[in-house]
């Protein structure tokens, strides 16, 4: 159909990629896979299909109010969801890479204590030094303060 | 009563709290159990930003397309254009399942307002938008006089004073004549015309002349009197006569308390008087003594009674009150 995909036709040369009708129909289609490649397409109809089910952690009022603050008035809930999401996935590398920095220190801590068998805590504690480094790799400089709390 | 439904904020952002909840909740599905201040809050920042920045953003591609309304390539466009990839989103998206925040509960205050509340808000008058705040209690901008203007002319005020005066005149002399003494004119069984008993003391500037105290209690009286009477009839007429000039419920005879008054002289029959008598306590109600020349020494006159009261010697030194030594 023409009017499911917005309108917007992508002409890229992979496998999935085709005209818009037919983009839709092979990225309804296929499961897993090149999703890399055709990302925009995939995209797109993941949106349309996906959206409507799925409710991300930001509610969607909050998020519409943060939007709204910067211009963008969307009177599409999925619009807003996505977003949320992009938002969303985007804390979570961070966090997943400042809790990487944290585990290896934690690690390292426990390879050179020699003997030590206390066992490694579950729980880690997410501090600056973990997270400075983990914001750099983002582009994101923050100068973390000497004698904080 | 109205309920009123705005919600009141304190000084704390609601929405930022939010935020900080998804953090929150996203640190701890790592595997983050706890999480310094600063970090929270540099992610809360983040997290706010990046939403107004998406969405400016967005805005702005869709402006620049010549639309209003934004649409899915405007966002996927700003989403590229910061960095964010778009295709992981699926995957993540599938992958992660998290449990939408709860929203907090609408918070009432204006609970508290309305114990404070007397009688009912009126509602809004046609031109005011339903939006505005309820209007104040009636009693702070609806006045209802309870009384008329009272009159301020001159002349009105003079006749109503004249007749309150003249009322006050009537109801007191009615009721003198019904507790005081009365005379009759007619000597007729019924009193129908009667008159107040005019009791004039003799003579008339003895009370003048003779201030006292306001008499509380007629037992006290009697001192007076038994100081007024310092003659040898005084005995005789300790008991049972009250009298005083200053009194206006006369029950007593006014002849014989003059006589004690014309009678005051100090000579030894009142050092005998005020030794007879020994309940007087109040100096300024004993006579006049004499000091005493004597040849006790020093041993000064209106001692409490009980003491030394024999001296019998007279004294002709002058006059001196002298206080009690209690």
């Amino acid at each position: 159909m023409v009017g499911s995909n917005f309108g917007i036709i992508y002409h890229n040369s992979s496998g999935g990629g085709a005209s818009g009708p037919g983009n839709q129909s092979s990225a309804g289609g296929a499961a897993g896979g090149d999703r890399e490649r055709s990302a925009p397409a995939t995209h797109l109809s993941d949106f349309m299909s996906q959206l409507e089910d799925y409710t991300p952690m930001i509610p969607d009022a909050v998020t519409s109010h943060y939007l709204n603050s910067g211009g963008f008035q969307a009177d599409d809930k999925r619009i807003v969801r996505l977003i949320s999401i992009a938002a969303q996935k985007y804390m979570s590398d961070i966090i997943d890479d400042a809790l990487q920095h944290s585990k290896a220190r934690t690690h390292m801590q426990t390879t050179n204590t020699p003997g030590g068998s206390k066992a490694k805590d579950r729980r880690f504690t997410l501090t600056m030094e973990d997270l400075q480094p983990a914001l750099a790799d983002y582009g994101v400089n923050v100068r973390k303060m000497d004698y904080s709390q | 009563m109205d309920k009123v439904e705005a919600v009141a904020v304190p000084h704390v952002d609601a929405y930022r709290r939010l935020l900080n909840k998804a953090i929150c909740q996203l640190l701890l599905d790592k595997g983050a159990g706890q999480a310094s201040n600063q970090c929270l809050e540099t992610l809360t920042q983040m997290l706010q930003a990046l939403i107004v920045e998406i969405g400016n953003s967005a805005h702005n591609f869709c402006e620049l397309s010549g639309r209003t309304m934004p649409t899915v390539g405007d966002v996927s466009l700003a989403l590229i254009n910061m960095g964010v990839s778009i295709g992981s989103l699926d995957t993540y998206m599938r992958k992660e399942s998290h449990a939408p925040l709860t929203m907090p509960s609408q918070q009432t205050q204006q609970r508290q307002l309305s114990l404070l509340q007397a009688g009912s808000k009126s509602a809004h008058p046609h031109y005011v938008p339903s939006y505005f705040p309820a209007m104040p209690d009636p009693h702070a901008y609806i006045r209802t006089p309870t009384h008329k203007q009272p009159v301020t002319e001159y002349e009105a005020i003079r006749e109503k004073a004249a007749c309150q005066k003249r009322d006050i005149e009537k109801a007191l002399t009615k009721f003198l004549c019904k507790t005081t003494e009365t005379n009759n004119l007619f000597p007729t069984e019924d009193n129908m015309f009667p008159l107040i008993a005019c009791k004039p003391a003799f003579p008339p500037y003895a009370a003048a002349l003779n201030p006292t105290d306001q008499v509380f209690d007629f037992e006290e009286l009697e001192y007076h009197y038994l100081v007024a009477n310092r003659t040898e009839d005084v005995p005789s007429k300790e008991d049972g006569e009250e009298g005083d000039s200053d009194n206006e419920e006369l029950e007593g005879d006014k002849s014989k308390e003059e006589k004690p008054e014309l009678e005051i002289k100090p000579n030894s029959s009142t050092n005998k008087a005020i030794l007879e008598n020994p309940n007087i306590d109040n100096p300024y109600l004993r006579a006049a003594t004499l000091p005493k020349r004597s040849k006790t020494g020093g041993s000064s006159l209106g001692i409490m009674p009980g003491r030394s009261l024999l001296t019998p010697a007279p004294t002709s030194s002058p006059l001196e009150i002298s206080k009690t030594s209690a």
